[in-house]
């Protein structure tokens, strides 16, 4: 069975119980089950040998963030690109920039170091095809927000599937950072 | 369904039930408009009205990686919000073989020409709606040219639950079956009113 402690859900404040990363025991069965799913402005923090899945990435943006010294890895699923201009400001994990520095921070908490983070993010693809193109693209807006939030956090953005108008289902191994994304039948690695 | 007893404080059972009764008028006339544009008769039931977290509003439509049309309105005037027709993509393409009269393969990936006779399909289904909802407020309202998504379903779901989230923090959802032939196929109808017609809305069914 998975030990439930060593799944961290997004609301904070988190920093009481948290198990230091050598304390995290790394059961041997390797099932995704639902709590290993990224809800919609969520994002979660596991160890390896879990992995986390995020489902329909349409507008939204999946960033993945790990280090691979402690085989620590995070999603973040973000709805929105700013937090400074969204109007709910209670759940910042559903903000692009502010859901990058909440859970880089988490990260250090749990023991991975700065230096050492990496990051990779797919999504923001544009679902809607309008006959008017001033609408704006919240995916690509998500997208460069969440390239910004990197770079001011200076972890360095690996790789990235962004754009398009195809939804994307992604699952992430923190032990190496890899991404696999589902776009239909489709399956691309980062 | 879970959705409503957790959610009772956002909207009382009278505000629901309104609300459910905008559903129904809404696809009331929604059926009157397919039936003449595809001239067959197709009614739209509204079984269940339900409320649901915006964020959580990808999952509980069912199977969130299941491929799905969608059509999408914005509402323009005095009164403002935005509309949503999913439907799966059977029914999609039962429609459009309907609209453009012949019969199709329907195992077939969906072409230019049906994506062009769905956006049609759903723009005339959400004017209708939205001139429903116009007619019992009083208020014009005027549906933006569609926009036109195929994919995942909870994908497609994002860029209305987007919407909604930075005004809201629940949604109203309301499931349709579309019938024809004695077939029943799921639809659903999305309808998010801005906090302006949504309180005309209340006013008009004397709820506060």
């Amino acid at each position: 069975m998975i030990q439930m402690d060593s799944i961290k859900s997004c609301e904070r404040p988190l920093t009481g119980a948290i198990p230091s990363p050598m304390a995290i025991t790394r059961p041997k069965v390797n099932y995704l089950d639902k709590d290993l799913i990224v809800g919609v402005g969520e994002y979660k923090i596991v160890s390896s040998p879990l992995e986390l899945m995020c489902i329909g990435l349409g507008s939204c943006v999946g960033i993945s963030i790990w280090d691979s010294r402690i085989e620590l890895g995070g999603v973040a699923h973000a709805m929105l690109p700013a937090y400074d201009e969204g109007k709910d400001k209670i759940n910042a994990s559903k903000y692009a920039d502010s859901a990058v520095f909440l859970m880089v921070d988490e990260m250090v908490e749990m023991g991975a170091s700065r230096s050492s983070l990496r990051a990779k993010i797919a999504g923001g693809a544009q679902m809607f095809s309008f006959s008017t193109n001033d609408t704006l693209n919240i995916g690509q807006r998500n997208a460069e927000s969440a390239k910004a939030a990197l770079k001011k956090e200076r972890i360095p953005l690996l790789a990235e599937e962004v754009g398009g108008n195809k939804g994307r289902t992604i699952f992430f191994t923190p032990k190496d950072g890899s991404v696999r994304i589902q776009k239909g039948s489709e399956i691309t690695y980062l | 369904m879970e959705n409503s007893t957790d959610f009772q404080s956002a909207y009382t059972p009278d505000q629901i039930d309104a609300l459910r009764e905008i559903g129904n008028i809404g696809a009331s006339h929604a059926s009157t408009a397919l039936t003449t544009l595809l001239k067959q008769d197709i009614l739209v039931d509204v079984p269940e009205c339900f409320i649901c977290k915006t964020t959580e509003a990808p999952f509980v439509l069912g199977d969130p990686e299941q491929s799905v049309v969608a059509v999408y309105l914005d509402a323009y005037g005095k009164g403002k919000g935005s509309m949503l027709l999913v439907l799966t993509e059977d029914i999609a393409k039962k429609m459009t073989d309907m609209l453009l009269g012949e019969d199709q393969d329907p195992t077939r990936t969906l072409t230019d020409d049906d994506k062009e006779a769905i956006s049609e399909i759903g723009n005339i289904c959400g004017s209708a709606y939205l001139n429903a909802i116009s007619n019992l407020l009083g208020v014009t309202m005027l549906p933006s040219p569609p926009g036109f998504a195929v994919g995942m379903l909870g994908a497609v779901l994002q860029y209305p639950a987007t919407l909604a989230s930075e005004e809201y923090e629940y949604l109203v959802i309301i499931k349709t079956h579309f019938i024809t032939e004695g077939h029943r196929f799921p639809g659903y109808f999305i309808y998010i009113p801005d906090r302006e017609t949504e309180k005309l809305l209340m006013e008009k069914f004397g709820i506060q």
